[in-house]
């Protein structure tokens, strides 16, 4: 967290808290691992880059893990919300490698939310 | 005895005997695949082909398995986003009952389940939100403890964040939780008191800084209760990370978690996780390509490259397969020595991914 700044009222409430809980020597129950489990490190979509910066460790082809990406909002930036706000996004290609992925749905951000 | 009756005599003694055999050394190993979407696939693994293809009820997708080791004519799979446990027939090719982990106020998701040796408990570690007007909350984790004689809940008990693996001991009297970039907790299934801690991120030695690990797609309770996944350790000097192996015999009352580092991790050899053969001591890892390493000298006996990225490495439990699967739509099979490729197994639609979505039962 210490080469991220805050730029909104929610990242400014994260920093907070987490001041709070380390001036309070409040353990953490929320950890990262050094070693991300995933192949991006990068929540941009669009620009998926691996630990070392670099696309060779990512799968291939792509299909191959953009489904199971989705279930479990691993890339939470670079597919849909499948668990929460677009649980459908998928059902045109449930079965993603055997049929046309183009029928997957296209998801844009709600309207007339705060945010 | 008249000397034609003796083949007769002897077929019949031979079927006897089969039946007097335990049913493990002659009942066959099937393999099941959770898929989209909203399935659960049987495998024939002599024959390495479908034999079902069991549509469950509701929505999907079908995500972490556990097999009843006891009664493995049922199997138990994580679906509904994540928020029930559906119980399985797999002779019956049905769903039979589902498990719904959420209420009116309390939204409850799962990433990690686990029945034990004895077949009478199922553990669901469960990730509570409670959803009050406008504001959601996290609640403190626990681990469901679920009678499967009953079929209901027995108790709840506090749990870590961030669980993504549980394994039982073989007594069933302890139960492992793996947790992200966390030490492994031991609980009892008694009453659920923390008995352990095992070091793991927090092995405090020198020159290492933390090591990550998590028995994904673990088959442990069909490899002798052996826990293997693939560990990454980083150097407090260097930074540099270091691909191994870790093992946890849960035969074992008090086991010692094992760590053998084998590589450096670098970007050509990603890999999410590793197993390690009962029989014979090699480790597999599998993703872009598919290796064999020796622990014992670190010598990369064997690899080759993969069609395509493959998740998860599973040694068949007879020792004999290498079974790479868990998000494409189809789950390539390994001769475990050469590595020679046997076969593809198309499962019809993708795999889901993540954590336990193939497991092996013995029927």
């Amino acid at each position: 967290m210490k080469h991220l700044k805050a730029a909104n009222s929610k990242a400014r409430a994260v920093t907070a808290s987490v001041a709070q809980a380390t001036s309070e020597t409040v353990e953490e129950d929320v950890v990262g691992m050094a070693q991300p489990i995933g192949c991006t490190t990068i929540f941009n979509p669009g620009w998926e880059a691996n630990p070392w910066g670099g696309a060779s460790s990512m799968c291939a082809p792509m299909e191959a893990d953009l489904l199971s990406c989705a279930n479990l909002c691993w890339w939470p930036a670079q597919v849909p919300d499948s668990l929460q706000n677009a649980p459908e996004w998928a059902k045109g290609c449930s079965g993603m490698n055997q049929e046309d992925w183009r029928n997957l749905d296209v998801v844009f951000p709600k309207t007339g939310t705060s945010g | 005895m008249h000397g034609k009756n003796r083949p007769l005599l002897a077929g019949v003694l031979c079927v006897f005997g089969l039946l007097a055999l335990p049913q493990t050394t002659w009942a066959k190993w099937y393999l099941l695949a959770s898929t989209h979407p909203n399935n659960l696939v049987v495998v024939d693994t002599e024959t390495d082909t479908v034999v079902k293809d069991i549509a469950l009820e509701g929505r999907g997708p079908a995500l972490y398995i556990a097999p009843n080791p006891a009664q493995p004519q049922f199997a138990y799979v994580v679906n509904n986003l994540a928020k029930s446990v559906a119980m399985v027939d797999l002779d019956e090719g049905k769903q039979v009952k589902s498990f719904d982990l959420a209420s009116d106020n309390e939204l409850v998701r799962t990433m990690a389940i686990d029945v034990n040796t004895q077949g009478t408990r199922l553990f669901v570690h469960e990730m509570p939100i409670r959803q009050d007007l406008g504001r959601y909350t996290a609640q403190d984790n626990r681990i469901r403890v679920i009678d499967l004689e009953t079929n209901e809940t027995l108790t709840t008990f506090p749990a870590p964040r961030q669980v993504m693996g549980l394994a039982s001991s073989q007594d069933g009297k302890r139960l492992y939780l793996f947790s992200v970039g966390q030490d492994i907790f031991v609980h009892s299934t008694e009453d659920g008191a923390l008995l352990d801690t095992i070091p793991l991120a927090n092995r405090n030695i020198s020159g290492i800084a933390r090591t990550d690990g998590l028995p994904l797609g673990g088959t442990y309770q069909e490899s002798g209760h052996l826990v293997s996944f693939g560990t990454f350790t980083t150097d407090s000097i260097t930074n540099q990370v270091t691909l191994g192996i870790g093992s946890l015999d849960l035969t074992q009352a008090d086991p010692e978690l094992k760590i053998v580092e084998l590589q450096p991790f670098v970007e050509g050899d990603y890999v999410l996780t590793g197993a390690l053969s009962p029989h014979t001591n090699k480790a597999y890892f599998a993703y872009n390509s598919l290796w064999k390493v020796d622990p014992k000298t670190r010598h990369i006996e064997k690899k080759v490259s993969l069609s395509n990225t493959y998740f998860a490495p599973l040694v068949h439990p007879e020792g004999k397969k290498v079974y790479c699967g868990s998000n494409w739509h189809d789950v390539a099979v390994y001769d475990a020595e050469s590595l020679d490729l046997l076969t593809k197994i198309p499962l019809g639609h993708s795999q889901t991914g993540g954590v336990s979505v193939l497991r092996f039962v013995n029927r």
